[in-house]
């Protein structure tokens, strides 16, 4: 009986120690960095796992405007310290060759800065020149971060604003369903989901024209180059997401091009190749 | 003795003043010839770059003039590479597809080409994300949606139409039509450029550009093997004619204030005037025939009729009617028109199928219509210079001739 109770207890205890690591592991925040490559990409890490953003000032040359640039990025990072951490990379240290080349800012204009959400998308960049105000303008709210995360991998993304107080929520979540179990859109696309009411979002819900009081689910079709394609409010349907997808894919003017009266002049494109 | 005799011996008669009076009209017919020939294709190649760019923007540096990158767009002033990623990376809407070139000339197999560098949309497109979020509020672009891991291999061939390539590995290269029949080559050849052997992954279409004559690489790798360092010759933006009109091209401008920015409209307008001008040139060049050389047929006409009052009188005596005398010397001038008329367009057509390419930037083919035209206005001078004097030797009088002995 004694044995039977200390297996139990040996049993119960490496139970519990087995889920409280699978919990741990479980909470553990991931990095989209790959830690030990470069001090630089290690800091990245480090502030990705604790959820706070990087501004990386990237340089080259230690000469007067990047002093001076220097000085601005490092004031705004005082202000701005509760929520980021700073990153200085040299751009020719052989040590951080692996985060010039996961950033390819190998021939990009320096110093340059970029804020980086813990989710590894870039949110903002400055070449040359910027002040601190516009530095603090590099940090956005998680939709925003999520979108422009998929823009950087050149995923079309869907963006749903809703809340348990929107209407034609199912009718909008079959709808995306449909799309992404549709195969030429499953792997090229990203869902974000963000609710019209949350505080962070009313900028990024205001640059997208969607009332933050709605009272119908919204869908909005962003392109990979971050242009919206199309906005639905209410319900829709899987074809109406597809129909808009490939009439834009086959869309004017490929590429952005366009004739000398305009995008496909008298209405019609020419031949596409 | 027939009428052919006659005219053959009397075309020979003075053979100096002659062979003066054809290579003039001759010479003034290949002149009109040629411009014509070469304005009609360059006139072609703008509509053809019209209609395939658009309302795009070039982004040169200070110093080059429209027309120096119209002409060759080789020349020896670069701007940075690094404009590229700061167009990219701005808030301006309009700059998602650029092209960066850098052109060098190469020699292949004999022959010199133009090799061009240029950077792959996947190189730089990313970057754009980097304008951050109020890049969400941009309107509804006119361009078509591209999704990032479409499985369709991309044709590298519309790279002659879009302007902007997706990929292209550091050993590949495209190249123009005129090449490719010239040296043979189709996709999969290997080629030795600059010391360094490359693939040939596609052969453009065939367009009547300069770009018929190109060899297009990887940027970076025409700068490695050129040590010409991190630079381009222009920036092509192929923008939205919408956001072009919007200001595209003054944001350019704020941005990039040491780089001189320019619509490809305008660099059409200004070959247009080109093409204008070398029109009224060849106007001016056909009154100066008319004037110069109908006077001279008309000179030598006139002298030769004169001189030769004594046969026409003893053709007529010999019974040759009026009208005999009279179409030997329009038959003559016929045979003199016909003459510079052939000659001129045959030499006028060589010397713009030679030097079209050349002082132009385009292909010149032969424009068979054009041989009309020069035989209808070469002849029509001579015979109409020469009506006059044919007419007062068919009105001699052989007896008032006679009298002159």
């Amino acid at each position: 009986m004694y044995c039977n109770c200390k297996r139990f207890y040996a049993i119960a205890l490496s139970a519990t120690t087995l889920a409280y690591v699978a919990a741990v592991v479980a909470q553990e925040p991931t990095t989209p960095w790959q830690r030990d490559a470069s001090p630089g990409l290690t800091a990245l890490a480090s502030a990705a796992e604790e959820g706070r953003y990087a501004f990386v000032f990237f340089w080259k040359e230690n000469d007067e405007p990047t002093q001076q640039m220097r000085g601005v990025f490092q004031s705004a990072m005082k202000d701005l310290a509760s929520s980021a951490d700073a990153v200085s990379v040299s751009v020719i240290d052989p040590q951080e060759a692996a985060t010039v080349k996961v950033f390819g800012v190998d021939r990009a204009p320096l110093p340059l800065v970029a804020a980086v959400a813990p989710n590894g998308a870039v949110t903002k960049a400055w070449p040359l020149k910027f002040t601190a105000q516009q530095l603090s303008e590099g940090i956005v709210s998680r939709g925003t971060a999520e979108c422009l995360k998929a823009m950087q991998e050149k995923k079309l993304t869907l963006l749903c604003v809703r809340n348990a107080g929107t209407a034609y929520n199912p009718a909008a979540s079959t709808a995306v369903a449909g799309f992404r179990a549709d195969e030429r859109f499953a792997d090229a696309t990203t869902v974000v989901e963000i609710d019209p009411t949350d505080s962070s979002e009313q900028n990024f819900l205001a640059s997208l024209k969607v009332n933050p009081k709605t009272a119908n689910a919204v869908t909005i079709l962003l392109s990979p180059a971050g242009q919206p394609i199309a906005q639905f409010a209410g319900a829709i349907t899987t074809n109406q997401l597809v129909d808009k997808v490939t009439s834009a894919q086959a869309g004017c003017c490929p590429g952005g091009q366009c004739g000398p009266g305009g995008c496909c002049p008298g209405g019609k494109c020419g031949p596409t190749k | 003795m027939n009428l052919r005799t006659l005219v053959w011996r009397e075309l020979f008669e003075r053979k100096s003043q002659m062979l003066t009076i054809t290579v003039g009209i001759l010479l003034g017919i290949t002149t009109v010839i040629a411009i014509r020939n070469i304005t009609h294709y360059s006139e072609k190649a703008v509509a053809r770059e019209l209609d395939s760019l658009g309302a795009n923007v070039l982004i040169l540096p200070k110093s080059v003039s429209l027309q120096d990158y119209y002409a060759a767009d080789m020349h020896e002033e670069v701007i940075p590479e690094e404009y590229v990623m700061r167009l990219t990376m701005s808030d301006l809407q309009g700059v998602d597809n650029l092209s960066p070139k850098l052109c060098v000339p190469v020699e292949l197999e004999g022959r010199n080409y133009s090799l061009t560098g240029i950077l792959p949309k996947s190189e730089f497109q990313a970057k754009a994300a980097w304008a951050g979020a109020g890049i969400f509020s941009r309107p509804i672009g006119c361009g078509a949606l591209e999704l990032g891991d479409e499985p369709v291999e991309e044709d590298k061939k519309t790279l002659v139409r879009k302007r902007v390539i997706k990929d292209l590995a550091a050993n590949e290269i495209l190249i123009g039509a005129d090449i490719a029949a010239v040296q043979r080559l189709q996709e999969g050849s290997q080629v030795s450029l600059l010391g360094e052997s490359f693939s040939v992954v596609a052969v453009l279409p065939e367009t009547g550009t300069v770009d018929d004559s190109r060899i297009f690489a990887h940027l970076h790798t025409v700068q490695r093997l050129t040590g010409k360092g991190e630079v381009v010759n222009c920036i092509e933006v192929v923008g939205c004619c919408k956001e072009i009109a919007t200001g595209l091209v003054a944001g350019v401008n704020k941005l990039l204030p040491d780089a001189k920015v320019v619509t490809v409209k305008q660099v059409v307008d200004t070959q247009i005037s080109v093409n204008r001008m070398m029109e009224r040139l060849s106007q001016i060049f056909v009154a100066i025939i008319i004037v110069v050389g109908g006077a001279g047929i008309a000179n030598y006409m006139f002298a030769n009729v004169s001189e030769r009052r004594r046969e026409i009188g003893t053709l007529m005596a010999l019974g040759a009617e009026s009208s005999l005398i009279q179409r030997i010397f329009l038959a003559k001038a016929l045979l003199l028109g016909l003459v510079g008329g052939i000659g001129g367009f045959v030499i006028g057509t060589l010397l713009a199928v030679t030097l079209g390419p050349k002082l132009a930037g385009v292909t010149v083919l032969p424009m068979p219509m054009l041989s009309v035209w020069a035989i209808a206005i070469s002849v029509g001078i001579a015979l109409l210079a020469s009506y006059i004097p044919a007419r007062r030797a068919a009105m001699l009088d052989p007896v008032a001739t006679f009298r002159e002995i």
